[in-house]
């Protein structure tokens, strides 16, 4: 066969080979999961976080907001004319981004959900309240995003039980996985990248800063101090796995373990950072994009594989 | 099951025409989301100005219009914003503008950020306070005097923590609003 056809059916067999619904059912239920659980910490003080009676009061938010984003909803207009205060308007639309993430994790009627969803946490996490938002916010919205799109309620889902989708979509599922992979390539690599051009990065002082802000403080981490190389060696560590992210993820023979290096990274940030929504939504993107298998015979049971030398020999365990 | 092969010729095309279509429009849109990745303005490769705000706003709704510097190139220094109430002369509260939900008090303090851009422009300072000194004069009825005062956190470098340097509060702005004054 000539090279250039082989080229072409190994490309198409990467973007079109069957694969199962599995990773997005993981997707939808985990991000979903997180983001519920979010809202119901977010929920005693959203007011003052995102209503014109907040702590942005009138149309200060307006007039921070509108020249720094490509289009800003005046909540406070959009009242005036629906003829409803503004602060209801919020409380309504906080009401419907919970009431979708529910619908979203049963997977009942999923995809209206996920529209509801993406378009309710985009007005109040990315626009309303753009000042106070930050990574978690980001990625949330980027999942919401896709979860629109693709095959998330074809398995463990309301929708599939009541008979209402198939459990089928081959190669909408591979497409899809392809896109996930992608996004999530240029994300890691990105960041990687803009860190590596900043010192702190090179001399392992972001670590020693990030620990020690009252921000982000949680335990007394001053002893760094005095071990710098130790410092600089979790600073390169997280470079090496965020720039390497692209190819030691897509790259059959390290996937597994540089998957897993990324979870534990968002755990290491989880505790000793307490950035736990942030670390949940990061993991919770990396797992189902590269984690959970995605062949579509395989049995959907065993969430997480290990490659077969990992397992414990069963020749030893029946004897 | 239905296949390619299967098909009629027409539909072949119809097929074949869909598929190209959503590889040049997936194109595009990982197109967009590499520009922001690298921060790439669009109005730097596209040059009409209709074009360039439709795909902003498609950037802004898909999520393809972030970059992801998050503490990249470093971790900046923080800003505290704390308040002291006071009625007739009296303290009567005080505090710091955060939450004791790791949740919230990582919005508030995002929020509360916005002080460093604002120091730029002495207005949009002003007007935060104001909202700020807003909120909490309804929050205590009975207080005439709001004063806020906001700190950035000077933490030294590990080099200079080793050689007995500490980290301090410092005192960055204050301001007063009196309710009684308008002021």
């Amino acid at each position: 066969m000539k090279r250039g056809v082989k080229t072409k059916q190994r490309v198409v067999e990467l973007v079109t080979a069957p694969a199962s619904p599995l990773p997005f059912a993981v997707l939808r239920i985990a991000l979903s999961a997180v983001l519920l659980v979010q809202a119901l910490f977010i929920v005693q003080d959203f007011l003052q976080l995102y209503s014109p009676q907040g702590y942005l009061q009138g149309t200060l938010r307006r007039y921070m907001l509108a020249p720094t984003l490509p289009f800003y909803v005046d909540w406070e207009l959009l009242g005036k004319l629906l003829r409803i205060s503004a602060e209801s308007l919020v409380r309504a639309t906080f009401l419907t981004y919970i009431a979708s993430l529910v619908f979203l994790l049963m997977g009942f009627h999923a995809r209206a959900a996920s529209v509801l969803a993406w378009l309710s946490h985009f007005l109040l996490k990315l626009n309303l309240g753009y000042n106070s938002s930050y990574g978690v916010d980001t990625f949330s919205h980027i999942a919401l995003f896709y979860l629109m799109f693709f095959p998330m309620n074809r398995k463990w889902s309301l929708d599939k039980a009541l008979g209402r989708v198939s459990g089928y979509a081959p190669v909408w599922s591979r497409i899809s996985l392809r896109i996930l992979q992608l996004h999530l390539f240029i994300i890691y690599f990105s960041t990687g990248m803009e860190k590596f051009a900043g010192w702190q990065w090179k001399t392992g002082e972001v670590m020693w800063r990030a620990w020690n802000l009252p921000q982000f403080r949680v335990f007394d981490m001053t002893w760094l101090a005095w071990y710098p190389l130790l410092a600089k060696g979790l600073a390169w560590s997280t470079l090496f796995l965020e720039i390497g992210y692209p190819l030691l993820l897509g790259f059959k023979p390290t996937r597994r373990f540089a998957a897993l290096g990324i979870v534990g990274l968002h755990v290491g940030i989880a505790f000793t950072m307490h950035l736990w929504s942030f670390s949940a939504v990061m993991i919770t993107l990396t797992a189902s994009a590269f984690l959970v298998p995605e062949d579509p015979l395989r049995n959907s049971a065993k969430l997480i594989s290990f490659p077969a030398w990992f397992k414990y020999p069963s020749s030893k365990l029946s004897g | 099951m239905t296949t390619f092969d299967s098909l009629s010729s027409p539909r072949k095309w119809v097929v074949r025409l869909g598929g190209g279509l959503f590889a040049f429009l997936l194109a595009g849109h990982f197109t967009l989301a590499c520009l922001s990745a690298a921060n790439i303005p669009i109005s730097k490769v596209i040059k009409n100005a209709t074009a360039t705000k439709l795909l902003l706003v498609y950037q802004y709704l898909s999520g393809t219009g972030n970059n992801f510097g998050f503490f990249a190139p470093g971790v900046i220094s923080m800003l505290k914003v704390s308040y002291e109430i006071q009625s007739q002369g009296k303290k009567i509260g005080e505090g710091v503008i955060t939450s004791e939900n790791d949740e919230v008090s990582l919005r508030m303090h995002n929020l509360t950020q916005q002080f460093w851009t604002a120091s730029k422009k002495p207005e949009v300072r002003r007007s935060f306070a104001a909202s700020i000194a807003g909120k909490l004069f309804s929050q205590y009825p009975r207080a005439e005097k709001v004063k806020l005062t906001i700190h950035s956190y000077a933490l030294p470098s590990m080099a200079q923590y080793r050689e007995g340097q500490r980290p301090s509060w410092e005192k960055n702005y204050e301001t007063t609003f009196d309710k009684k004054s308008g002021t």
